[in-house]
């Protein structure tokens, strides 16, 4: 199998850690993942409020909003893949695809790194759309950065639901996207009857 | 020269069509037997997909054991089976035809 080469390979595990690793030790690495939101969530301020949400906020977020943040995405998301792929007879494993979900977030959480460094102070719409100079190059660059981020987080997302799923052309992009946008309505309909 | 292993050809270099055994020799006696016989599906396998199929048996169908040998995650180890599932079926309804 050339596997064994991809083992040897960075861009396989930024892209498909998911290949070498599975079962109870991507769920324990996933609750790693899960805790860390906490942390992050209570100390910068920031809301996971959606299956594929991530935004700082101006006010205290608090320490039971991040649990109640991620569990929400973490579930809604593994529940719609899990769904999509039993819908299309895939032989998913509820344990792969729930840990999987949850690493596919290391890029939201990476990316409140540039956010935090790169954020051009502004209060109102009005003060951001008027930014000039330094401040508007700085946007201009948090946007692209963030951008990179959030593809490489579908990247590890579709490839999450490629390698559990085994689905291949129609099946796998429609069963990706629908699940996909399915768990973020989800996520968003639970967040705000919570 | 170096020492390469040899492998047995099982697709025509010509024509990509699978071979058949026409000739078989002991080695002890060289005694040759010819004919002609299709080779087992088994053996129309290549190298790696024929050590997984070995490997599936001497860990009695495991695919949890072969993943944690072979270094990769089940749902990994289950995708490359019902790959080979599907090239053997394939095999198998070439070789009816």
């Amino acid at each position: 199998m050339t596997l064994r080469d991809d083992k040897k390979k960075l861009s396989t595990w930024l892209f498909n850690p998911f290949l070498f690793v599975g079962g109870e030790r991507i769920l324990l690495i996933g609750l790693i993942i899960a805790a860390v939101h906490i942390p992050i969530g209570y100390f910068l301020n920031v809301r996971f409020d959606g299956a594929i949400d991530m935004h700082l906020v101006p006010t205290d977020v608090g320490l039971l909003t991040p649990v109640i943040d991620v569990l929400i995405a973490w579930l809604s998301m593994a529940g719609c893949m899990f769904a999509a792929a039993k819908i299309f007879q895939s032989p998913m494993r509820l344990i792969d695809i729930a840990g999987a979900v949850l690493v596919a977030r290391i890029p939201l959480l990476l990316s409140i790194g540039p956010v935090l460094l790169l954020e051009p102070d502004f209060q109102s719409i009005e003060e951001l759309l008027n930014l000039q100079g330094s401040e508007l190059y700085q946007l201009a660059a948090l946007s692209v950065i963030s951008l990179l981020f959030l593809i490489w987080f579908f990247v590890l997302l579709f490839n999450a639901f490629k390698i559990n799923s085994n689905l291949k052309g129609a099946k796998l992009w429609f069963g990706f996207i629908g699940s996909a946008i399915i768990a973020e309505i989800i996520s968003i309909m639970i967040q705000q009857a919570v | 020269m170096e020492n390469r292993e040899k492998q047995l050809p099982v697709s025509c270099p010509s024509c990509g069509s699978g071979l058949n055994v026409k000739m078989l020799g002991c080695p002890e006696c060289h005694t040759e037997v010819s004919g002609d016989y299709d080779l087992p599906v088994l053996l129309r396998l290549s190298k790696d997909e024929l050590g997984f199929v070995l490997s599936f048996v001497k860990n009695s169908g495991s695919l949890k054991e072969m993943a944690s040998e072979m270094g990769l995650s089940y749902p990994t180890v289950r995708n490359y089976l019902n790959e080979l599932i599907e090239k053997i079926d394939r095999l198998e309804d070439d070789s009816e035809r």
